[in-house]
């Protein structure tokens, strides 16, 4: 084991995939000269040059489009958006070309693209740069929607995306990044569609998504401490495609689920993911599934007022109690 | 906000409390840090202040009543607040009936044991419903089928699931007590009473015994003993309990007592440890002369009193202290012996109810004479009965004399959780070898005292025990290395 850096781990694993494979390049807002908004491509521009690692204007329909061009024609980029609010900018070279291509020629092209953002609250950001896009992309078929939780799923889940012959929309926790975990010295790939289970626990199941799997994780903690309440916590890794066999087996178990996930609680992951396994464990519930997600209100930029509002540790203690009946 | 007031489990070995006394009566307000209510521990009686203010709204228990620790005992809330619902669970909890609201008077438990009883009595609770519609979740609706339990019929469980609804774990808890047929203070007390529940007939919802059930089974068995005591022996003088009657084979009884409280406690105790623990026992004579001569001089050169014991006592602890007697001074708690630098040395005493052992906590940082002070005060209290559970708990090795009874030799049972308890024995003056400087033996008289150490087997070997005993014994007959 190792200590790294969760925006380290990113650069790790695109500077291994540049090595091996000549057609991996990366682009995006200030990802070459100043090694990336959120410093997760530093040194590799000086590795690989301008050709490999090209800076962008702030023009996201253009260069999304571009990279769909390029994979199409053979390369496999990655393209970074410095926030994922930017996806809404350039949503249809996103929903309406890269996801469909693949379908709408008949099987002739293929999308090997990677397109990587940080989603997430908490930094004062405020409204346009605070919003978790997984549950907008999930909603259009065509585009694996990826949400890693600590540094090894990172890197782990990155591998993966990059070695994919089809769209996937990678989405990073900027609350996360500056933060240090143990992974393992060699990563090895995560395969998609596999829920982890993070912590065993045997009376109430919490889907988490993104970095609310480690908050999940405090939370369950402190709630086998404090009330005797033994929290099992899944990290549902990619949203797109869905692991429900993880879930439904884990709430057959359980009888109680909550999902945590940082997107709008309306018409978002959290609602979707409890609807989507209802039927299969609606037998097994002994209380009803509940939801730790972002009210559907734009997001102020005062800490005082952002912090209460955003999916917290507390916010999921809270729910689990609530949902346990106590 | 009503707080719910439960039986507080006041030492490790508590499983349920006796209430001496309450302080305060149902209707009295209370504050913050008044006396509450009394409490009859394993050892000792305790005072109980309340932790909030309010009105005491509902007693549970009556004086002299005993349950289980953490199981409820009162009510304290606000004047008006409503308090249905915790009534209804702590009487759930306690297996007895919720007293219907306001209206009809609890039935008296007066009337005869009748073979079918008139109406099912009153659920402890109703769950909570809407239009008649159960609040019972999907699991616990399945898990109900499963188990066989009809959900037509009015079910007295009270939901603890997601806002006060029936679930999975409610279910089962009803199965439980359902496949028993007795409420659990019902199971305890026909426990207690000797009473065999497969023999009664339960008035509860499906059958289930109660406690009033227990009750009036004790009260007949009770009667018909009257009775036949009445034909046997119509003359019975006034006096104590059982006095003067003849046992089926002949013998004059003077008395019978209850095997109960503390006795029943430090029985208990007892048996546990000597059935549990394989006891080893090691003895050696000591020559107490030398101890006798420096008590003396310590006594002369100060103001408090030491007395032998205190030495013996000083041996023990110097000795426990090194590290090379580590295992002695030790606790066997389920898988792991916990070895200690703290020397809490237990000295068994004979309180009026029985016997205690408090301990001298750090007692290796201790001369003689502090030591002394520290234990007089402990005897008085133990005499006294007013002992904290904190003081004859921890200890981590334990003495036990009756040197002041003549004793000639005696050995001690172990006080668990601890490995080792020195029992000694009365100083005597015997005949003995004496060697002058010359190395020529004669006979002389000397004050020896024998003691007795006593292992647990199971982590004490034979050659340590027998380190310990005679590095006792030399301390004692060189008691000066006592004082440095």
């Amino acid at each position: 084991m190792r200590e790294i850096a969760y925006r380290d781990g990113i650069c790790e694993v695109i500077d291994e995939a540049m090595a091996n494979d000549p057609n991996v390049m990366i682009m995006g807002e200030d990802v070459a000269f100043i090694g990336g908004n959120f410093k997760c491509t530093v040194g590799l521009y000086e590795k690989y040059g301008d050709m490999r690692v090209k800076d962008t204007p702030i023009s996201e329909q253009g260069f999304l489009g571009m990279g769909i061009g390029m994979a199409m024609t053979g390369l496999r980029p990655i393209v970074e958006l410095m926030f994922s609010d930017f996806l809404l900018v350039a949503g249809d070279q996103a929903f309406n070309q890269a996801s469909k291509i693949t379908y709408m020629s008949g099987g002739q092209v293929s999308v090997p693209m990677v397109i990587r953002g940080p989603i997430g609250a908490g930094r004062s950001s405020a409204a346009q740069h605070s919003q978790s896009m997984q549950a907008i992309a999930a909603h259009f078929p065509g585009m694996k929607v990826v949400v890693p939780s600590n540094a090894q799923e990172v890197m782990g889940l990155l591998k993966t995306a990059i070695a994919d012959n089809n769209p996937v929309l990678f989405l990073e926790h900027k609350m996360e990044y500056s933060k240090k975990f143990m992974v393992d010295d060699v990563v090895e790939p995560i395969p998609f569609g596999q829920a982890r289970i993070a912590r065993e626990g045997k009376d109430i199941t919490v889907v988490a998504t993104s970095a609310l799997v480690m908050r999940a994780e405090e939370a369950a903690e402190e709630l086998a401490k404090k009330h005797g309440i033994d929290v099992e916590v899944i990290d549902l890794r990619t949203v797109v495609p869905l692991d429900r066999e993880t879930i439904i087996n884990s709430v057959k178990k359980t009888g109680r689920l909550i999902v945590a996930d940082d997107s709008y609680e309306f018409c978002g992951v959290a609602g979707e993911i409890g609807m989507n396994v209802l039927d299969d464990v609606f037998y097994y519930l002994d209380a009803p599934i509940a939801r730790v997600a972002t009210p559907n209100i734009v997001l102020p930029f005062s800490p005082a007022l952002e912090f209460p509002i955003i999916p917290s540790k507390k916010k999921i203690f809270d729910k689990v109690l609530e949902v346990m009946g106590q | 906000m009503a707080e719910l007031i439960i039986m507080p489990k006041l030492g490790f070995n508590m499983d349920e409390g006796k209430l001496v006394k309450w302080y305060k009566a149902e209707g009295d307000s209370i504050k913050k840090g008044e006396p509450f209510f009394s409490v009859e521990t394993d050892k000792t009686n305790m005072d109980i202040e309340s932790t909030g203010d309010g009105v005491v709204r509902k007693l549970f228990l009556e004086e002299g009543g005993k349950v289980p620790v953490t199981l409820p005992i009162a009510i304290v809330a606000g004047a008006d607040e409503n308090i249905d619902a915790m009534i209804a669970d702590a009487a759930a909890q306690l297996g007895m009936d919720a007293p219907a609201p306001a209206a009809a008077p609890a039935p008296a438990a007066a009337a005869p044991a009748a073979a079918a009883p008139a109406a099912a009595p009153a659920p402890a609770a109703v769950p909570k419903s809407e239009g008649g519609r159960l609040f019972i979740t999907p699991r616990a609706r399945r898990v109900a089928a499963e188990l066989g339990i009809s959900l037509e019929e009015g079910l007295d469980i009270v939901g603890t699931g997601y806002k006060g609804g029936i679930c999975e774990a409610d279910i089962r808890a009803y199965a439980e007590s359902a496949k028993v047929k007795a409420s659990p203070l019902a199971k305890k007390m026909a426990e207690d009473l000797g009473i065999d529940l497969s023999t009664l007939a339960g008035t509860g919802p499906f059958g289930k015994i109660l406690k009033a059930d227990v009750e009036k089974a004790a009260a007949a068995a009770n009667a018909a003993a009257e009775a036949a005591k009445a034909a046997a022996a119509p003359a019975a003088p006034a006096g104590p309990e059982g006095a003067g009657e003849i046992t089926p084979d002949g013998k004059e009884i003077r008395e019978v007592v209850p095997y109960a409280g503390v006795r029943r406690v430090i029985g208990q105790r007892l048996a546990e440890s000597k059935f549990t623990a394989p006891h080893l026992y090691f003895t050696q004579k000591v020559d107490m002369s030398k101890v006798i001569d420096l008590r003396k001089q310590v006594n002369a050169a100060q103001d408090h009193k030491t007395s032998v014991t205190d030495f013996i006592t000083m041996a023990c602890v110097k000795t426990l202290a090194r590290e090379e007697f580590a295992d002695l001074n030790a606790s066997l708690l389920g898988d792991k012996i916990y070895k200690y630098k703290s020397v809490n040395i237990g000295i068994a005493v004979a309180a009026p109810s029985g016997l205690i052992v408090p301990n001298i906590k750090n007692a290796q940082n201790m001369g003689v004479v502090e030591l002394s002070k520290t234990a007089a005060g402990l005897f008085k209290k133990a005499r006294d009965g007013k002992l904290m559970p904190n003081e004859y708990s921890g200890g981590t090795f334990s003495i036990s004399n009756l040197g002041m009874f003549g004793i000639e030799s005696f050995t001690a049972i172990l006080n668990p959780p601890e490995v080792g308890i020195l029992a000694i024995s009365s100083t005597l003056e015997e005949p003995a070898v004496v060697v002058d400087k010359d190395g020529n033996k004669t006979i002389g008289i000397k004050p020896l005292m024998k003691i007795t150490l006593t292992v647990d087997h199971r982590v004490i070997d034979g050659l340590l025990a027998s380190q310990f005993v005679t590095e006792v014994k030399r301390l004692l007959e060189n008691p000066i290395s006592l004082l440095v």
